[in-house]
């Protein structure tokens, strides 16, 4: 195991990073800002019809199978130098579209819940021998609503909690290999625009976020990614990052 | 018993109650007024249940189901139904039998992992969705999940039965705003009950008795019936018909935010 302590100013340039995306949409762009910070960049993506960003390399890979995704992270490993921070997020289309509970089939249910837990279950089962010989760091990304609920969303909503508590275990036992894991929660307008077009108990039409904006995944939260990966974030695992402009401050 | 606490009348059904913490609810919900329908995995488990709230005077009847199966729960809610004519509280305690096991994340198998998502989570599912038609119109229905402190802070335990009872706290407060007009409450009670299992394995384990005190600011696990059901009845009860959305740790003060 070797220790990560990077201090530049520039903290991810340089560094190998994964990002596994099960579901469309946000792992472009993630990828895409941290490559042009000069970071190397792996995009993992299902389904496989990414768009190819500068020098992002795409991976297809299945979520289905904690083997499958553990080969995948040693391939990337094997290409672009030992992984040393994996972006993980689990949204599948199903999950994202509002629905009453009662109107919800047992498909439904199914693609919009347990196809986005199992999801993260394979990836985090798969990436821990890969991150564990760095030392690394894993940071998980969901909707901030799911801290408070929403209306139409019962099955996002359980499943990004069950996403949460899963990488709090994760922190728990990882710890002692040097991991550490970290949830971001941020607008649901910046991982979906079926999201954003949601009935959420709080919209900034009506309520105006303190800060004055939504930040922004590629940028407030990529910011946020190379803080926790450096040495301002060694002490920090099993935490929630409400990146939200002040919207729910909660805890 | 009288007033606000009063549940005459109404009628609860409370999954997992052949034993342990689901049990204790059934009697308390029974002690409180409430006609209770005992589900559970095993029929003579559920009939002792039954057993003990008919000599202490309530009504009840077992119905043998395993609540992951779509229609063993909607069978439970016909049954229930069919013995009392409505149905005002649906509590979802059962889990499933591997969660007390310990395990390393990467250790857990798909059997295992899938067996707690689909007790857990899809029976709850489940209940809600068959329950809602009859929770739904009276001003008094109930939805309660037994959920648990390590869906808060993570547990090194067991990762897979933090991450459900994590997942049914999300259920709780989204299904809480979507429920709340219809006069349904929606909440979760995150307990630190003391079980016949947690009694064997505190025999077995000496020094969980000293570190148990230590963590507890009460010093001791609750009661099933009088402490863990004494909540559940707050909630089902028109004393808790302005709680909703919540997650109410009943845990002698171990978590205390």
């Amino acid at each position: 195991m070797t220790q990560t302590a990077p201090t530049s100013a520039a903290p991810l340039a340089g560094r190998s990073i994964a990002v596994a995306v099960y579901g469309r949409g946000i792992g472009e762009r993630l990828a895409a800002a941290m490559a042009a910070r000069g970071a190397k960049v792996a995009l993992l993506v299902d389904p496989p019809n990414a768009v190819p960003v500068g020098t992002v390399t795409l991976h297809a890979a299945d979520f289905s199978s904690s083997s499958a995704m553990r080969r995948t992270f040693g391939a990337v490993a094997a290409s672009q130098g030992p992984i040393e921070i994996i972006v993980h997020a689990a949204l599948p289309e199903a999950s994202v579209r509002s629905a009453a509970l009662i109107e919800q089939s047992d498909e439904q249910w199914q693609a919009a819940c347990g196809a986005a837990l199992d999801a993260s279950f394979h990836c985090l089962q798969g990436l821990h021998a890969s991150l564990a010989a760095t030392a690394g760091l894993l940071v998980q990304i969901g909707p901030s609503f799911a801290q408070c609920g929403a209306k139409g969303l019962v099955a996002l909503s359980a499943a990004s909690e069950a996403q949460r508590g899963l990488l709090k275990s994760a922190a728990r036992q990882w710890g002692r290999d040097g991991i550490r894991a970290v949830w971001i929660a941020v607008a649901a307008k910046e991982l979906s625009a079926t999201l954003a077009q949601a009935d959420l108990p709080l919209r900034s039409e009506a309520i105006p976020l303190p800060l004055g904006r939504v930040p922004e995944l590629d940028g407030d939260v990529v910011d946020m990614i190379a803080a926790l990966s450096g040495t301002a974030g060694r002490s920090s695992t099993g935490l929630s990052l409400m990146l939200d402009g002040g919207e729910w401050m909660l805890p | 018993m009288s007033g606000s606490l009063n549940l005459d009348g109404r009628t609860a059904i409370v999954t997992g109650a052949g034993g342990g913490l689901g049990r204790g609810i059934a009697l308390a919900l029974a002690e409180a007024g409430a006609r209770v329908v005992v589900a559970a995995r095993r029929q003579a488990t559920g009939d002792e249940t039954v057993n003990l709230i008919e000599r202490a005077g309530g009504r009840a009847l077992s119905v043998q189901a395993d609540v992951s199966v779509r229609a063993d729960v909607e069978r439970t809610i016909g049954a229930a139904l069919g013995a009392f004519g409505a149905l005002h509280i649906v509590v979802h305690n059962a889990a499933s039998s591997l969660s007390g096991i310990p395990a390393q994340l990467g250790e857990i198998s798909e059997q295992n992992w899938h067996e707690q998502t689909r007790v857990s989570l899809d029976a709850l599912f489940f209940l809600a969705r068959a329950a809602y038609g009859h929770l739904h119109g009276h001003g008094r229905g109930r939805l309660i999940v037994l959920a648990s402190a390590q869906g808060a802070t993570g547990g090194s335990m067991n990762p897979a039965y933090a991450a459900v009872k994590s997942g049914q706290r999300g259920f709780v407060r989204a299904l809480a705003r979507e429920w709340g007009v219809h006069g349904i409450t929606v909440n979760a009670i995150l307990p630190a009950g003391l079980t016949d299992a947690t009694k064997a394995h505190i025999s077995r384990n000496p020094n969980l008795r000293e570190l148990i005190k230590k963590q507890n600011p009460m010093g001791h696990l609750g009661d099933p019936r009088t402490e863990i059901g004494a909540a559940v009845v707050g909630l089902a009860s028109d004393a808790g018909c302005y709680i909703n959305g919540q997650s109410v740790a009943v845990d002698g003060g171990i978590i205390t935010s």
